[in-house]
């Protein structure tokens, strides 16, 4: 098994899609969707990669990254940034609060699987 | 002088004589030939010689001299100024005296040009800057995502089983249908036709929009607020009243509150407006206001307005780039600058966090506005001011989980909310 994956993302289909592509790439897959507790659960898990959505109910993606960074169980770990809005002001406060790579939707499935690989060695 | 039309008004003055020029000329004393340059405009003229043919004409020689149109000069230079191949300026002039009827229509069409520009303008900032089309495009690009994504599952996985292959085209299939729908509402948002909520502005709130609230001459005396209102066109009583007002304000805030004073006291007091109000001995309304209509520096945060009456309806509204307001009407409940009309006086200090994750410190108040009426409550107006600065953020203050309005707010589970979120 390639790893452990925790993909918070409220979009369900997108769960399901990038669910399926990383499962094949042998990745174990953990799905959560509100942003109020993702940053515990985050240090719960203990996940190789963390997949994050900036829009997500109760609680931004900016702030869930702070929250990772600021937790020294999940500082380190490497944070993948999903995003519909590829604005300058978006990726600056990303990249402010330390995500370790920014992408903007629509992705294409062999990126993300590159990225997801990338970030996890 | 401008000498444009004095040619022309002699030629039209000796047709209309049925004098030929030979004969004018010879009256006068000049030759003909200088006769035809003066009356196409290409010699000026003055003194006798201006003298001895408005005698010949019977006319007055301010019939003949004045009236030139400046105005007309400047405007046709401008046009020429934004061309990008300039014509002949220096001949402006004589184009004017010799085709009047031309030179009119040209400045004509150069000024809806420029009105046309400006327009233009005003829809790209729209574009760039309006929640529901921004809210819009990231639902079009979670929609295409799922599809772009989950198509390519299909097309580069030829053993997927049967139970994936069905939900995976059930999910494209939704997925299209949203887009179609996300789609349509945006067609429907630009086919939709003005209304009066959302095309007419309060008077108040579209004058300081024009001015870009921030008046250097008024506050350096230079400039009156009768000159200023004298500016605003189509205005009724009830807006002058109102922008009177407004000045007036603005005037005597500037002058309790001197621009290097103020700035150096932002610095001492981390841009607490109840610390700039105890400074300088003034109430906290006045320092909101002064911080709303600052020039732009680098040295101070920048603040956005936003002020209503007790109905809700947006009278003067200031945006900053981060932070969109609603265009008269209807903004989020969960503001604090309607929190602020249940305790009139009272500072209220509030970060809000918006759906985008962006964090946007406030200060509101309300206040009184008229009181001396029997058995009527008072008059409030209430007054939000916000930065996303950090200079300005507020020490503890847990945010409070904002939108800008129902119709766009994705917070599904918000118990404010009263109409749908029209992209859901």
């Amino acid at each position: 098994m390639a790893g452990k994956i925790l993909l918070i993302e409220d979009e369900p289909h997108i769960v399901e899609a990038l669910s399926f592509l990383l499962e094949r790439e042998g990745w174990q897959v953990v799905a959560h969707s509100n942003g109020a507790d993702a940053a515990q659960v985050a240090a719960l898990r203990q996940p190789d990669v963390i997949i994050l959505d900036v829009m997500l109910p109760n609680k931004s993606g900016i702030e869930i990254l702070r929250e990772i960074r600021a937790n020294t169980q999940t500082a380190q770990k490497p944070v993948l940034m999903l995003t519909a809005k590829g604005q300058a002001r978006d990726r600056a406060a990303a990249q402010e609060a330390g995500v370790s790579v920014f992408m903007t939707k629509p992705f294409s499935n062999q990126a993300i699987i590159d990225t997801v690989r990338s970030l996890a060695q | 002088m401008v000498r444009t039309l004095v040619g022309s008004r002699i030629r039209e003055r000796r047709r209309a004589l049925k004098q030929t020029q030979s004969a004018l000329a010879q009256a006068v004393g000049i030759s003909a030939s200088y006769l035809n340059l003066i009356e196409h405009n290409r010699r000026g003229i003055a003194g006798r010689t201006l003298l001895a043919l408005a005698a010949e004409l019977e006319v007055d020689i301010s019939e003949l001299s004045e009236g030139a149109d400046g105005v007309l000069v400047n405007r046709l230079t401008e046009i020429a100024k934004t061309s990008s191949e300039i014509p002949e300026i220096e001949r402006t002039e004589e184009f004017i005296g010799r085709y009047p009827g031309w030179a009119k229509l040209l400045a004509s069409v150069g000024k809806t040009a420029q009105s046309q520009r400006e327009n233009l303008a005003a829809l790209t900032d729209r574009m760039n800057h309006d929640p529901f089309l921004s809210e819009t495009m990231h639902q079009i690009l979670s929609n295409i995502t799922v599809i772009r994504s989950t198509a390519g599952i299909l097309d580069t996985t030829p053993d997927i089983s049967d139970e994936h292959r069905t939900r995976f085209l059930k999910n494209i299939r939704t997925e299209s249908q949203r887009l179609s729908t996300t789609a349509q509402a945006m067609v429907d948002f630009f086919d939709a036709p003005q209304t009066e909520t959302t095309a007419t502005p309060h008077p108040e709130d579209e004058f300081w929009v024009q001015l870009k609230h921030h008046l250097p001459e008024l506050e350096a005396g230079i400039t009156t607020i009768e000159t200023l209102l004298d500016q605003q066109p189509k205005r009724t009583a009830t807006s002058t009243s109102a922008l009177q007002h407004s000045l007036q304000y603005y005037r005597d805030v500037a002058r309790d509150l001197p621009l290097d004073a103020f700035h150096r006291a932002i610095s001492s007091t981390a841009c607490d407006p109840l610390a700039l109000a105890q400074h300088f001995n003034t109430p906290v309304i006045n320092v909101l206001h002064r911080l709303a209509h600052l020039p732009a520096s680098p040295d101070t945060p920048a603040f956005g307005l936003m002020e209503c009456d007790m109905s809700g309806a947006i009278l003067l509204r200031k945006e900053i780039p981060e932070f969109a307001l609603p265009q008269y009407s209807s903004a989020c409940p969960l503001w604090p600058i309607y929190r602020a009309f249940a305790a009139p006086g009272q500072p209220i200090r509030a970060v809000l966090e918006m759906p985008t994750g962006v964090q946007v410190t406030t200060f509101s108040i309300a206040r009184t506005i008229t009181s001396d009426r029997y058995d009527l409550p008072p008059l409030l107006r209430s007054t939000m001011i916000f930065t996303t600065d950090p200079r300005a953020a507020l020490p503890t203050s847990p945010p409070i989980l904002a939108g800008l309005h129902c119709s766009v707010c994705p917070r599904k589970h918000c118990a404010e909310r009263r109409i749908d979120y029209i992209l859901s």
